[in-house]
């Protein structure tokens, strides 16, 4: 794995990047900037999606092909988007398609992620024990209700931490 | 159809613009492999007889949710990996970048060559000729569909600062409006925006990055700004069609916010005539 500053130019130039400024704009994000470690999750996940675009053809003892290359990076932007640095690491599975799935398992609450495609992706969140069949949606590239999701269960799980420590 | 400029887009005689990139990425077809990299490059041959070779380019999504960084990417290892390669025409101002799933047609200023930036228009009349040669060459190999799901469109700027370590706020301040470093002596700089759009319904499909940097230009002591604006998205389709109706909008996206961003007084410079 390579954090690396992305490019499809040349633009010729040697960046001398010594420090960075605010200035008083509705913009969306002012950067962090490069060289930051990563956080935990993000760590894990990138590990494991390794893991998982590396599997053999026919890992299943049948036919499947291991988690495509697109799918492995769209998963991992789609987690930039959803996770805070406290987020707990998810559980990443492979499928049968070369799709995978993201999954949170916490205090009774269940979020899954079933990454069809890039830009297809069915998120749901529930409790397998309880009577109703929990929130389903269909998303694309916006994943502000998985946001809140697993910003809801990254609560839960630094109150208990907190709880027990 | 060929593009056409819309009508209320700023315009300028003399643009800063050094180097300009518009591109597809697309869902690779399994049944390509690095040994047919010169079936690609005899689709491009007559008119970019030159090569070489880069290292490829993890695949990029525009995701909403969190703010996201602008300039931080994972590189997740699968493997052996297929070359970037560049074909280039015979005077290497032009080139087009290929691997498995992108396709991407640069203009670039180069040392010594004597011709101005093309234009948009003239660009993407090329570059939906090119998609169309590779699309029809994937769907021949693969029996599938050629699905593109990210468009990104680049122009890079630079501002030659005047010489002295010491000018490098002066200028900012002389061609930026987002920036006022007039309190401050500032030796270099680098600033970072995002701005993520919808389309009418109110759905998000893509984002705007901005950043001024100070840099060198290679090769010479000469320091300078660079302004970057890159728009990258979801077409609403897979389609070409799709996919230029994107890049133009992105076109105009990153041209309003060049002329917004920017000072009457550089506009003056660089020969505002809209």
């Amino acid at each position: 794995m390579t954090v690396s500053a992305f490019s499809s130019h040349d633009s010729n130039v040697l960046s001398l990047d010594l420090f960075r400024l605010r200035a008083g704009l509705g913009v969306e994000e002012l950067s962090t900037g490069a060289g930051n470690t990563l956080p935990d999750w993000e760590a894990a996940a990138a590990k494991r999606l390794e893991a998982l675009i590396r599997l053999d053809h026919g890992w299943d003892g049948h036919a499947a092909p291991p988690v495509s290359f697109h799918n492995a990076h769209f998963a991992f932007q789609m987690l930039q988007s959803i996770c805070g640095d406290d987020a707990p690491a998810p559980a990443i599975v492979p499928g049968f398609d070369g799709d995978l799935q993201v999954e949170w398992q916490y205090g009774g609450v269940q979020i899954e992620l079933h990454v069809l495609a890039a830009n297809e992706v069915i998120a749901w969140r529930g409790s397998y024990d309880a009577e109703d069949e929990g929130e389903e949606v269909e998303l694309e590239n916006d994943f502000t209700t998985v946001e809140r999701w697993v910003s809801e269960l990254t609560s839960l799980f630094e109150a208990d931490g907190r709880a027990t420590a | 159809m060929p593009s056409i400029r819309p009508d209320n887009l700023p315009d300028f005689q003399r643009p800063p613009i050094y180097e300009v990139a518009i591109g597809v990425q697309f869902e690779p077809t399994p049944q390509y492999q690095q040994i047919l990299a010169h079936e690609i490059w005899a689709l491009y041959r007559a008119d970019f007889p030159h090569v070489e070779y880069q290292r490829a380019l993890p695949p990029s999504f525009e995701t909403f949710g969190r703010p996201q960084s602008t300039s931080i990417n994972i590189d997740l290892a699968g493997g052996a990996t297929h070359d970037r390669f560049w074909f280039l025409s015979p005077d290497k101002q032009e080139l087009i970048q290929f691997q498995p799933d992108r396709l991407l047609h640069n203009w670039r200023k180069v040392e010594g060559v004597q011709s101005e930036y093309p234009r948009f228009e003239k660009m993407i009349e090329k570059f939906t000729t090119e998609i169309g040669l590779l699309a029809d060459y994937f769907k021949k190999l693969g029996q599938q569909e050629f699905v593109i799901n990210q468009c990104e469109i680049t122009y890079i700027n630079h501002i030659p600062l005047d010489g002295s370590v010491d000018s490098t706020g002066a200028v900012a301040n002389r061609t930026f409006k987002v920036i006022d470093l007039s309190a401050l002596e500032v030796e270099s700089l680098n600033f970072q925006m995002n701005e993520q759009f919808k389309n009418p319904d109110g759905k998000l499909f893509g984002r705007l990055h901005c950043k001024i940097q100070s840099a060198y230009q290679r090769g010479a002591s000469d320091r300078i700004l660079v302004l970057e604006l890159t728009v990258r998205g979801a077409p609403e389709t897979g389609s070409i069609a799709s996919a230029i109706s994107f890049l133009e909008m992105g076109r105009s996206k990153v041209v309003q916010t060049f002329a917004k961003i920017t000072t009457e007084e550089a506009h003056k410079i660089w020969g505002r005539v809209q």
